[in-house]
């Protein structure tokens, strides 16, 4: 898999917490799943949105977590069927 | 208007109009000390009560449990201690005629530190998850230490050498500079430098505005501190509008959050 479902998972993180940020949660997540950014998949999304949530739980309320983790399982399948 | 909700800007706006109206009426009356006093004790009071319902709205608005609520909560406490401390300080002054320092206003004046300090401390601990930098904390540590010893060497010294200021005066005039200084300016400035690595994202902009009025409001203290010692403040005086405008951006910070989290109905 590219790391085009990656960067679709960056992009909606991105205007949330920035561009710089966006790269770095999301590469932790992925990181706490044993991944790099280039092999996730749009399975990983729930996992992904689990290791999110750890990481953004204190800035971000629990309904745009949920709206967040939405936005993230759309956009990585969307992604990886282009 | 990008990261920053119309409603933000438009709350900002209207309380910088309000904010420079009640200063233009204070300065005006600032030849009558009963006056200017009034108004000032009133805009504090008034602004520091929009901050606290401000950031009560955002925290009904949370889940029990979520963390972000216990953040919104400390501050909304702090800000309602602000609002009581100042009630008290008029009450005992200008209707009682008794000596409001030092008194039980101080209680909610001090109360104050820790409540607003933990609130910010509690985002900055947020915000550096999974932005593990020791930067923030150690820059904004040699700040406050930096100020403290202004202080100590301006006010505080020559305040414990001088035998006929009571101790409990001596006592409360070391933990204002030391709770402005160390539960105030140490987490809003490491929080401020903490935010600069979420440039351009939504989360961060209500933070940036609580940490900046957080600032002020250290920064006013202890001009505050320094003009009371050296005998030049007056009800009145240019600074009281510094508390007003501090007060002002964590209310306007408060309504920032409500609107990054879509908490209200059609949010931004």
């Amino acid at each position: 898999m590219s790391a085009e479902v990656a960067h679709a998972a960056i992009g909606v993180l991105r205007s949330l917490v920035g561009p710089a940020m966006a790269v770095v949660y999301v590469s932790q997540a992925a990181h706490a799943l044993g991944k790099d950014l280039e092999s996730l998949e749009p399975s990983d999304a729930d996992l992904l949105c689990v290791e999110l949530r750890k990481i953004m739980g204190g800035h971000c309320s629990i309904a745009m977590l949920e709206t967040l983790c939405d936005d993230v399982r759309r956009e990585m399948t969307a992604a990886a069927s282009r | 208007m990008g990261s920053w909700s119309r409603r933000t800007v438009v709350t900002g706006l209207v309380l910088a109009l309000v904010a420079a109206t009640a200063f233009f009426a204070m300065r005006l009356a600032s030849g009558n000390e009963d006056a200017a006093g009034a108004i000032s004790t009133a805009g504090a009071v008034a602004f520091a009560l929009f901050a606290a319902g401000s950031a009560f709205d955002v925290a009904r608005r949370l889940k029990p449990g979520e963390p972000l609520r216990a953040q919104v909560v400390l501050i909304g406490l702090g800000m309602a201690a602000l609002v009581m401390g100042d009630f008290l300080y008029w009450l005992l002054e200008s209707v009682l005629g008794l000596s409001p320092y030092p008194s039980v206003a101080d209680v909610f004046y001090v109360a104050s530190f820790p409540l607003l300090g933990g609130g910010l401390m509690l985002a900055l601990r947020a915000f550096s998850r999974g932005n593990k930098q020791p930067m923030p904390l150690a820059a904004a540590a040699a700040a406050s230490l930096l100020a403290t010893l202004a202080v100590w060497g301006t006010v505080l010294a020559p305040v414990f050498g001088d035998s006929e200021i009571s101790i409990v005066e001596k006592v409360l005039g070391t933990l204002y500079p030391v709770g402005d200084l160390w539960l105030l300016l140490l987490p809003a400035l490491a929080l401020a430098i903490a935010l600069g690595r979420f440039a351009g994202g939504r989360l961060a902009v209500p933070w940036v505005i609580v940490a900046v009025g957080a600032v002020l409001m250290a920064a006013t203290d202890t001009a505050y501190t320094w003009m009371d010692y050296a005998g030049t403040y007056v009800s009145g005086s240019f600074i009281d509008a510094g508390w007003w405008l501090a007060y002002a951006a964590i209310g306007v910070g408060m309504i920032a959050l409500a609107d990054a989290q879509g908490l209200r109905g059609g949010r931004r």
